[in-house]
Order: structure tokens, then sequence, then C-alpha cells
């Protein structure tokens, strides 16, 4: 209801005043790189980079990644996320931070191969490990991924501010299940989310990538005068 | 001097030929009968390598040598005065480059700016605005809407405050505005006290919805940099570049040509990021403080808060009908909360989907301490349709009338090809063979059902929108105009305008948006730029063309007008010559020509005129079914398929409209089964700010979508072509309602459509059906 006593407002306060938040936290506690790479165990299968559980931090340390077939180093905080070395100090802005809490699939990058959420993941945990990218993706220049022309050829990207996180996630997938089902192309999608509201093109990308044929309808002409028919069934 | 051109317009079968006076130097308007080559045709988006390839760079992702990372400082209360601000501690912290305080003495609601740093790291800078000192005193507040009618309410406004007011009749009782009689949208008509005197049947009932955020994947984002000669350059995630240049010159006193803004990228705007403000200016206060570049975006925290809104609705509606099946009278009361804003009408789908001659509609807007809303994809008609469908389906009931048969007697006389569409999509959802003739009495707990409503959008363009193509003599060709593109294919549309009156491919065309410098065109808002820029694409497009022919001709030897341009842009002439497109363009003088078309306004005149848009005389009509099963022991809703059948004047590509029909329907099963923003009464916070518990809809709760578009040609400009963004949201939710009285015999008139409810209306049924008839 309307209104504000004290006591809330007071409340109010101490919240501001501590301004306590996931990063402060992680800040506040230094870090163990091995200790907080199982804290992400359950959220990303992450394995421990420093066998040793030696403490860095709070300062800049050095992290090296392996990106896209590359060794970089880069020198971050270590409550640095792996999203966030890779799109503010490697100019990796394919990979987009969109929910900051593992909740939109934006930020999925292959970690070993597996998809992943990168902003819940910190760079300083994943070193050793490999990373792909969007921007790893292609093959090389002058040719696209299978799923990139796939995605260009059904429409599946409208703003295209998701389109990075879900092909992660698809190439994922058909890289442990080359003949997906649409059951099984939404289940690995579960986690990504759009707003445009791209998913239905984005299943028919998928299933044509991996061979299927994506059943329209076929009713086209079949109503005269309607210049276009089509059905999607997803 | 303006000239006749017969053209063809209507849509199916229905084609006639119509006269029109266009303006002179118009190319020929493509009517129904234009055999086009690339426009109509499901060319593949022109910037769509660059978004699969991660190299599209949205504002978020600029990067600038020495840019610095800033953070606003926020007000966590829903309302308080700002009695002091020390910013000694944070500017010491390290990294810590720039502070800014805005000059406020009071919060309005949770996450009202208040001040801002700038630090080396995104990190830092989230440390130093943590270490912002604000000394807050906090004031009454009211976060809820029942609690903000009350006349005792904490008066969020006191004397209106700033910003828009409701179009017509701001009387202020408290925190409630209003009523608004009229709206961009239409106006009361006729006498509906004696339309519900003489009806033989009246439905009354009340209709809620939630806040909805517009939740754009990319937060609202802005990167500033001052240059050596003092000149203000903004990366600025922005829907319309020219008014963010406006409002940021004002704001520093500057002439617009010491302020260029741009954007090359939008990660979606559904309506909001129309305003740079005042991310923006923090962000060029910082920089030009810290005498280097900083960037602020939005996390998505703060994109709740404070990113835009549709507004929450009360709406009470009454709708009367006779024996025969005709509507008498419809009628709505609607409370709209906007939060610290306005703008909650919701009458637009009661003036304008159906024929009806007596319409009354009252809409109030309502303050709260919550972030204020904003447009956001068919402002109020998501919410409108939801209740004014629903009613007409709770009078069909009344009546015994099929809904079908009552729409195609009701609302097709103003668009007469809606009955064409309510037919097919009968057709295509089963209407006939599978709706249920006695709504919830199928056996089983899993009940299934088939709903349909009516949409209704607009024509609306801007005259005097500007394009600029410019031809090289390589060959290449650039189209040049200010609008953005947050996703809907505006580079797309004007590609293939071009390529198509110069004989050429889509991908040949250049396409560039978003910078205040260009040539203008408006902002995405209220579907109108696909019909505002592809005419005067066309029309540059043309008169390029003309200066190329000319100088063929003269190596030709031909007279100008005997050369066609034609597939693959082959210039040619009579007897058999030719001069190949780029031989041809090495023929321009300098090495380039350049011309700019300008947007006539419709052919015959607009129906309305506003400041910045005017009204085209032809609505869009479309409708929508859908089908659901309902799990009757848990509440569960499933969405099984959508049917939409939608016009929008030529579709200029089926493949990109797909995309946005459907992108409109599952933004509105988002909208109507999971989205609402919960606010915490006691505290005046939002509870769910984040993707967490602010549930959007996702690859799991996707239906089969059926998604058929008719042609309406209506020969009102050279491309005959419209928008689709935002009716394709309109009926999506009241189809959906409808359907799930269809299998269960329960009516949802509140939503989001949660489980609870639809237990709660099961219970509802059971009473109803319990209760001796009176």
């Amino acid at each position: 209801m309307s209104g504000t006593s004290r006591k809330s407002a007071e409340r109010a306060d101490d919240v501001a005043a501590a301004g306590i938040s996931r990063r402060s936290f992680l800040k506040g506690a230094g870090v163990g790189a091995a200790g907080v790479a199982a804290l992400q165990v359950p959220l990303a299968e992450a394995r421990a980079a420093d066998e040793e559980g030696a403490l860095v931090g709070p300062g800049p340390t050095p992290v090296t990644l392996h990106v896209n077939g590359r060794e970089r180093t880069v020198t971050v905080e270590p409550r640095v996320s792996l999203a966030e070395a890779l799109r503010d100090h490697l100019g990796l802005t394919g990979t987009k931070v969109i929910c900051e809490r593992g909740a939109c699939g934006g930020c999925t990058v292959l970690l070993d191969g597996a998809p992943v959420v990168s902003c819940m993941l910190l760079a300083v945990a994943v070193q050793g490990q490999t990373i792909r990218t969007v921007e790893g993706l292609a093959p090389d220049a002058d040719r696209l991924d299978p799923l990139q022309e796939a995605f260009i050829a059904h429409d599946a990207l409208q703003c295209g501010y998701c389109t990075p996180g879900m092909l992660m996630s698809c190439r994922a997938l058909l890289d442990r299940n080359a003949t997906p089902s649409l059951s099984e192309v939404k289940a690995a999608l579960s986690g990504n989310v759009c707003r445009c509201g791209s998913y239905p093109h984005v299943f028919d990308a998928v299933l044509a990538a991996a061979g299927q044929t994506v059943d329209r309808g076929g009713e086209q002409g079949e109503l005269r005068g309607w210049d276009r028919v089509r059905s999607g069934r997803v | 001097m303006p000239r006749e051109v017969e053209l063809q317009v209507g849509y199916g079968s229905a084609l006639s030929p119509q006269t029109r006076s266009i303006p002179d130097d118009e190319p020929r308007p493509w009517d129904a009968a234009a055999r086009l080559r690339v426009v109509g045709k499901p060319v593949p988006r022109v910037d769509a390598r660059a978004k699969v390839t991660g190299q599209a760079v949205y504002t978020r992702d600029v990067r600038l040598p020495d840019m610095l990372y800033g953070v606003i400082v926020r007000s966590p209360y829903p309302a308080a005065s700002i009695e002091s601000v020390d910013t000694a501690a944070a500017a010491r912290l390290p990294g810590v480059r720039a502070v800014h305080v805005l000059d406020r003495g009071r919060v309005r609601y949770q996450g009202h700016e208040v001040a801002a740093v700038a630090a080396d790291t995104q990190q830092q800078a989230e440390d130093a605005a943590a270490a912002v000192h604000v000394g807050y005193r906090p004031g009454p507040f009211v976060v809820s809407f029942e609690a903000a009618l009350h006349p005792d309410a904490p008066v969020v406004m006191p004397g209106g405050g700033k910003g828009k007011k409701p179009a017509q009749g701001p009387r202020q009782n408290g925190n409630v505005f209003g009523p608004a009689t009229r709206s961009l949208f239409g106006a009361n008509r006729g006498d509906v006290p004696h339309a519900v005197q003489i009806a033989d049947a009246v439905v009354e009932q009340d209709f809620s919805t939630p806040v909805q955020t517009h939740s754009c994947l990319e937060t609202h984002a802005a990167l500033a940099d001052w240059d050596a000669a003092g000149r203000l350059i903004v990366y600025c995630g922005t829907k319309s570049v020219t008014k963010a240049r406006a409002e940021l010159a004002d704001y520093f006193d500057l002439p617009y040509t010491r302020v260029r803004v741009v954007n090359d990228f939008v990660g979606g705007h559904f309506g909001t990021k129309g305003s740079s403000l005042p991310y923006a200016a923090l962000a060029a206060h910082l920089a030009k403080k810290a005498g280097r570049p900083v960037k602020i975006a939005l996390s998505r925290k703060d994109e709740h808060l404070t990113g835009g809104n549709r507004p929450q609705n009360r709406m009470r509606v009454r709708v009367a009908g006779m024996r025969d099946g005709t509507l008498a009278g419809v009628e709505l009361t609607n409370h709209g909360s906007a939060g610290a804003g306005f703008g909650g009408g919701a009458a637009g789908p009661f003036y304008s989907i159906y024929d009806c001659a007596h319409v009354r509609a009252a809409d109030y807007d309502v303050l709260m301490n919550t972030g204020p809303a904003c447009a956001f994809r068919a402002p109020g008609h998501p919410q409108g349709a939801f209740a004014l469908e629903v009613a007409i389906d709770m009078l069909c009931l009344r009546l015994g009338r099929d809904p079908v048969e009552f729409r195609l007697r009701n609302s097709c006389a103003r668009t007469p090809w809606r009955a064409d569409e309510l037919r097919v999509g009968a057709e295509r959802i089963g209407w006939q063979q599978r709706r249920d003739p006695m709504p919830g009495a199928a056996d089983g707990p899993i009940k299934r059902g088939i709903g349909v409503a009516n949409s209704v959008w607009y024509s609306v363009y801007t005259p005097g929108t500007q394009v600029e193509v410019q031809l090289n003599r390589d060959g290449s060709v650039v189209a040049l105009t200010s609008t953005t593109e947050p996703g809907a294919g505006a580079r797309t549309v004007i590609a293939q305008t071009v390529a198509e009156e110069l004989g050429l491919d889509a991908a040949h065309v250049d396409v560039r948006l978003a910078d205040a410098d260009y040539p203008f065109s408006p902002a995405p808002g209220g579907s109108k730029v696909t019909s505002s820029v592809t005419p005067p694409a066309r029309q540059a497009a043309a008169r390029v063309k003309r200066t190329l022919l000319r100088h063929a001709a003269r190596v030709l030897h031909a007279d100008p007008d005997a050369l066609t341009l034609e597939a693959g842009g082959r210039v040619v002439g009579p007897a058999g010559k030719r001069l190949g497109w780029r031989q041809a363009c090495a023929l321009l003088p300098g090495g380039k020509t350049a011309a700019l078309g300008e947007r006539a306004d419709d052919y015959g005149g607009p129906a309305a005129v506003f400041p910045r848009v005017s009204l085209g005389h032809d609505l869009m009509a479309g409708v929508q079914f859908a089908e659901v099963s309902v799990d009757e022991r848990l509440g569960r809703v499933t969405v099984e398929k959508v049917v939409a059948v939608q016009d929008c004047g030529r579709v200029v590509n089926p493949l990109l409209a797909e995309s946005q029909l459907q992108g409109g329907i599952i933004n509105a099963l988002s909208f109507g089964l999971f989205e609402e923003r919960v606010m915490d009464e006691a505290e005046g916070r939002m509870l769910n700010p984040d993707f967490l518990f602010y549930k959007l809809a996702g690859p799991r709760e996707m239906p089969e979508l059926d998604t058929v578009f008719l042609n309406v040609y209506h020969g009102r400009t050279s491309t005959d072509a419209r928008n689709l963004g935002e009716p394709a949201k309109v009926a999506t939710i009241a189809a959906v309602v409808n359907a799930i009285h269809n299998a269960t015999g329960a009516w949802i008139t509140a939503l989001p459509v949660t489980p609870g409810r639809v237990l709660a209306a099961l219970a509802e049924r059971d009473r109803a059906a319990a209760r001796p008839v009176a």
C-alpha cells in the first residue's frame, strides 16, 4: 500500500549503504581460482584453472585464454567474467551480455566444446581450456559455418542480439547430435531468449543445417488470389 | 503538374482499376498488376551476414581508444527528496576519472537517475557508483494501482509535473487524469446509452492487464566522445538519431552541426529508446570532464526499472448486441497507469475494429511512483483488443451467435478484406470441424479449444521523408537515410526498392542508416518506416537512373526516353544498342551521381495530419485464431497453434514479413501468458528486475505458427508498401483467451494467464453452473 514507514526507509538505507552485489562479494572475499571455479561447476561444468589453488587478486592479474585457436593474455581483476574479458579486453564483442545472470543464453560460448554462459564464469577460472566464440564459428574468412548459412537463408534473426548465443547453442547441439528432432532443438535452445521472436525461424534453420527438410506445408497457390501462403510447422 | 494514372487496386480476386492523381516526377506507381523482380520476393536480410558472424557492431560493442566506463547512480527509493550528494569517497577510488551529479532535487521512482561516475573499467565504475553517498529524505509513495486511485493517495506529480499529458481533458484528481475521449486512433461517436437501452443483450465486464517491460536484449547504451574541435560524437542505441541529436544539442547548447549521433545496429527497441536522455547526456558530461570517451550501458535491472514499459490497464467494457447478430454499441472506461508518466490509453481497438455506429471510450491516466511507460509495440492495442474481443465472444455466447459469423457481419465494412481473412483463417484452424460446440464438455482433464480475434492497425507515414541514392563509376550503389534498424528490415526493404528500380540485386545496394547527418527519415514507431522510406528510395533511384540513361544515350546516340534499365542493370536501347551496368556508370561525370527522393503525401491526401505523422485512409485488418489445450488439474494452458492472417499493403519481403508477424505473435503470447512486473508495495520496488523471475516466452513455449499474408493494394504510393510491426501483436492474446473459453467454458479476464488464474476461472465456472438459474 501507499505511504512509507520510517522502518522501511531505514532498511532501504542499509541495503544501499552495504552495496552488496555479487561482484563486490567476490572482490571482498579474495579469489582462489580453484575455489571460484568450483562454485561454477554446477552451472557450467568448468574445471579449476589452477590446480594448485593459488590465491590471486583482488588486483589485476595476468590471465591466459585459449580463444578461437589463439592464446591471448589479458591483465584483469579476478572478478572479471569470461564474457567481460572477451568483450572489453579482447574485443570479441560478438558475445553479448544481456541478463548478467545466466538466464538468457546471450553470452553462450563453447568451453572445451560444451555450451556455457560466459557471464557466469570468471575468466581466471577457465585458463587452459579451449574457448570458441561466434567469431570462431566460420572456418575461414570466405566461408561460413553451415549453421550460419542456414540462419541467413531462413531469416533466423531480427535485431540479431541473441543470435551469437543461439548459434553457439545450436552448434553444440549439432556437434553432439547431427540429426536432432524439433523437440531436441527446442530443448537445446531452452536457455536462449530472443525478444524479437525469431525462435520459429531458428528451429527451421537448425533443422535445415542438419539436412532435414523443413515442412512448409506447400500450399502455395492453393488459395486463389493470395499472393503468398506459407505454413510453418515448428 | 500532377498527372492521372490508372492503377489496379484491391485484393485477391477483388481488383479494379482506380484513377489516381500523382505528383509530377513520381515514377509510375507499382500496382497490383506490376511484375516485380526483387520487391515481393523472399530476399535474405542484407545485414544478416554481419549478425551471424558477430561482426555487427551494436552501441554496446563500440570501443574507442582510452574509453572509460560509466555507471549511473540511481535512487533505491520510489519517492524521495535529495538533500545531499557526496562524491568525495567515490572520486578517490582507483581508476575513477570523472563524477557528475544531476541537478535534481527529487526522485519519483526506483531507478531515477541521481549522478554518474566514469572509471577505467566497468568494475571500478560500479565500485565508485556504490561509493557515492546520497542523502535521501524518503517521502510517501504509491506503486499499486488500487492505492493510486484512492483520493488520499500520495500525489506523484503535484500540478501534473512535466512531460506529455493526455491528449484531451487533462483534468487532475489526485493521481487520476482524464478522461480523454479521443486519440490518434479515433473519437467517440453515436449514442451508446441509447444503443444499450434498446439492445437484446448487454455484456458488462472488467478486464485487467499487467505492466510489461520492453526487455530489449540490448539495454539502453551510449558512448560519448568530444573531439579536438569540441564536437560531440555520440554512438547512441536510440531508435531516433535525429531526436537524440536535437536533445543533446539543446542540452549542451550546441548547434546541431556540432553534434553527431550514429548507430549501426540496435538490439531491439519495440517502442522504447525514443530518448537519449539522460543516459547519453550523462556519458557526454563525464566524457567532457575526463577528456576521454565514456560508454554507459544500462544493467538489466536498470533497464527493467527505467527502460520503459507497457502501461497497466483496468478496463470496464460494455458491449451490446441485437438478436439478429448486429453489434449495437461498445463502451470502454479505461484506467491506465504509465507510472510516473502518461499514455495509458487503450481505446484504439474500440474505435477502429467494428463498424458499429455507437462507440464511447474514456481513457484515464493514473500516476504511480514507478518507471515511466512509453510506446510499446501497438500502444494500448493488445490490452484494448483483449478486453473488446473477449467481451465480443461473451456477447456472442449470450446471443447464440458464432464468433466468426458475428465478426463477418460487424467488422468488414471499413475493411472488406477482413472477410476473406476470417474465412481463410477459419479454414486453416478447422473452425467448422474442431470448435467444440459445448465449451468444456469434452471428456478427460485435458480440454482443447479454438478461438478467434480481430486486429486493427493504421496507415501511418511521415511526409517529407528523404532518401539519397548515390551511384559510383565502379557500379556501386549507396542509399542513405537516417532511420534506425532494430531488426524489422529497413535496410533490406530499401535495398530491394532501389535494386528493383535499377535492375540490380538487393545485395548490390549498400544501405547506410542511423546517422543524424543523413537525409531525414522517421524513427520506427507507429509502424511507418516501410511506408515512409520505400517511396522516396524509389524516387531517388529513378532520378539517378534518369541521369545514368542520359549519359548512356549520348554514347549510344539514342534518345534517353528510348532506353531502359533491365535485369542486371543493362542499358538497353533500340536496334540492339546495349551498355553494361559498369560501362554506363563509368560515364558519370566526376565518377559519381546522387539524387534525393522525397515522400509525397498519400495519393488523394491524408485522412489526418499530426505534427510528426500523417494517417492514410485505409486501415489494416488482420485476424488471428488460436488453438489451446488446458490441463484442468493444473490450470496449465498450452498454446498449440496460432493462425495469423494479415494484410500490410504490398508485402515487400515475405521472408522478413513472416519473421515480423511471428515475432508479434510471440511477443503477445509472452505478454499474455508470462510477463508481469511485480512491485513490492511496502518498499516501492520492483521484485523481479531480471530474466529469472521476469519470465519471457522461450523456445519450449512456441506453438505451431501458420502465417498467411494477403496483399491489399491501395494505390496510395509508388510502392504501396505498408508496415507490420504493430498489427502483428494486437489480436493474439484475445484469440488465446477465447480459445480457453471454448476448451473449458471458463473466462479469463486478467492477464497474464497464470495457472492460478485459470484454476480460479474454472472454479468460478463450476460455481456458476451450480447456481440455480434466476
